[in-house]
């Protein structure tokens, strides 16, 4: 049987039909019109699974994954009808989803600069130690590529928590880990500024001595830098031990 | 017996064609791409990653997905229409018809890879793109293999499919599974988990590790090269010869 393409007007469709339809459709307006009003409701963040399911899950593209983990935490403060404050997230379920994106792409420095920019800005000291952490420990994982994370944070140490010996412990690590020459200066200085804070002079001195001494640094105007800093020290120390003031 | 498979295929491709492939390809690639855009502006850093992950893997399930209903509808209407009977009441050999049918899808996943591959070139450079491009042809080759031998032997469309696609599913997990069962073996040496690790590496022997292939990292951070190709190009060649001679071996033995 060949079906014609050209339609039959509506009169030959049965009453019944029609009055079906109308019905159905009146029902349906009715229905949808005694509906509760949505309210927003805010969602708690969900505990992370654990990584070896995300990868199964990932079906062979843990990367893929992993940006859409990240997109999706991102914007959990920001979900439909309500805004939640960072500070409310539990941080302990944030850094291990934060975590457990590493893992699956461990390449990214997407879950890194969120921790170290965006999760630290809340008002919370202990919370915004727990991302300085994260970022210290994925950092110790692999230091060619993060530490710009770390350097961030030890600035954030230094001058917002005003933490020395924190400070002191991730620039210290930033020194200790040989990084590449592409690395900026200040960042390889980074623990002779914040040991003059904490007031270690002799040991900024012995640092800058030897750093000048090694041969490590070739580029003329950081060899400048260093050796008019190591001056600056060299003054300073003999003011004080005249008791200029 | 080539002419006659050559018919087959340029048949097979033209019905293919005027069941508006072009247009399900066109609406995946935009898809793809919005999607892709979507990411790119959600992202606060390395949004052409997101853009680059976002875009790759859906065009890979978009193809998968297109090659699978494809294939399995296809030929399915086909042994319901009893079109297969009046072609085998010639004097065409039954390869000869099973040839020509995978001739024919194989110039349709072709065309769509390469599609695809050209849409991928917005976000990618072309020698990423290119092996990517021809690891998705060896993925759908296998996808389509497998699912010319489903149609055949699972008459239902439906069944036929979710057939198709756990088999996929399966082909893609199968490596972080046994991994994963690995460890846990680590932690406890139960019978249960014995059990269910030698299963999984049974499974494993006989299906092929999906999960090297077509991978998004290849784009994200350029890691693909020709050697990760030959690899991929080495388990298509070995197991698309597993499929089709299973689908041989059930193809005579029918009785239509």
């Amino acid at each position: 049987m060949i079906l014609s393409v050209v339609q039959k007007p509506i009169s030959t469709i049965p009453k019944w039909i029609v009055i079906l339809f109308l019905s159905a459709l009146i029902l349906q307006l009715v229905w949808h019109q005694n509906l509760p009003n949505k309210m927003a409701k805010a969602e708690i963040l969900p505990g992370s699974v654990e990584s070896n399911t995300l990868k199964v899950v990932s079906m062979g593209e843990p990367e893929v994954l992993a940006k859409l983990l990240m997109l999706w935490l991102q914007a959990f403060d920001n979900q439909p009808g309500v805004s939640i404050p960072f500070k409310s997230l539990d941080y302990n379920k944030l850094e291990t989803w934060l975590s457990h994106i590493l893992e699956l792409d461990p390449r990214a420095n997407y879950p890194l600069l969120a921790a170290s920019r965006i999760y630290t800005e809340v008002p919370d000291e202990k919370k915004q130690r727990q991302m300085m952490e994260l970022v210290y420990q994925s950092f110790l994982k692999n230091p060619k590529q993060r530490w710009p994370w770390l350097a961030h944070v030890t600035v954030l140490a230094k001058h917002r928590l005003e933490d020395y010996p924190l400070a002191l412990k991730y620039a210290q690590a930033l020194a200790d880990n040989k990084l590449s020459n592409d690395v900026p200066a200040w960042v390889r200085q980074l623990q002779i500024v914040v040991l003059e804070d904490v007031g270690e002079l002799e040991t900024v001195r012995m640092l800058i001595g030897g750093l000048i001494q090694s041969q490590v640094i070739t580029d003329r105007k950081e060899l400048f830098w260093l050796e008019q800093r190591l001056k600056n020290l060299e003054a300073a120390e003999s003011k004080k031990s005249f008791g200029i003031r | 017996m080539n002419k006659t498979a050559f018919c087959i295929a340029k048949f097979t491709a033209l019905e293919v064609f005027h069941n508006r492939i072009l247009w399900l390809a066109l609406s995946s690639a935009i898809i793809a791409i919005g999607l892709g855009l979507f990411g790119h502006s959600l992202a606060i850093t390395e949004s052409w990653h997101i853009q680059t992950s976002f875009m790759s893997a859906s065009l890979r399930f978009f193809a998968i997905l297109i090659v699978c209903l494809v294939v399995v509808t296809t030929l399915s209407r086909e042994l319901n229409d009893k079109s297969l009977e009046m072609v085998l009441s010639l004097a065409i050999k039954r390869s000869t018809y099973y040839f020509g049918k995978l001739l024919g899808f194989s110039f349709i996943i072709f065309s769509l890879a390469i599609f695809f591959g050209v849409c991928m070139l917005i976000a990618t450079p072309f020698d990423n793109t290119l092996i990517w491009t021809l690891s998705l042809f060896c993925e759908l080759f296998l996808v389509m293999c497998f699912s010319l031998l489903c149609a055949m032997t699972i008459r239902q469309i439906p069944i036929a499919i979710v057939t198709v696609l756990g088999f996929y599913f399966l082909t893609r997990t199968i490596g972080s599974a046994i991994l994963m069962m690995n460890a846990s073996l680590q932690i406890t040496t139960s019978a249960a988990n014995s059990m269910m690790s030698t299963v999984l590496q049974s499974i494993s022997v006989v299906i092929p590790d999906l999960s090297h292939f077509t991978n998004s990292d290849w784009l994200i951070y350029g890691d693909a090269n020709w050697h990760t190709l030959s690899a991929i190009l080495l388990q298509t060649f070995i197991y698309s010869f597993l499929i089709i001679s299973a689908s041989l071996i059930d193809f005579y033995r029918k009785s239509v």
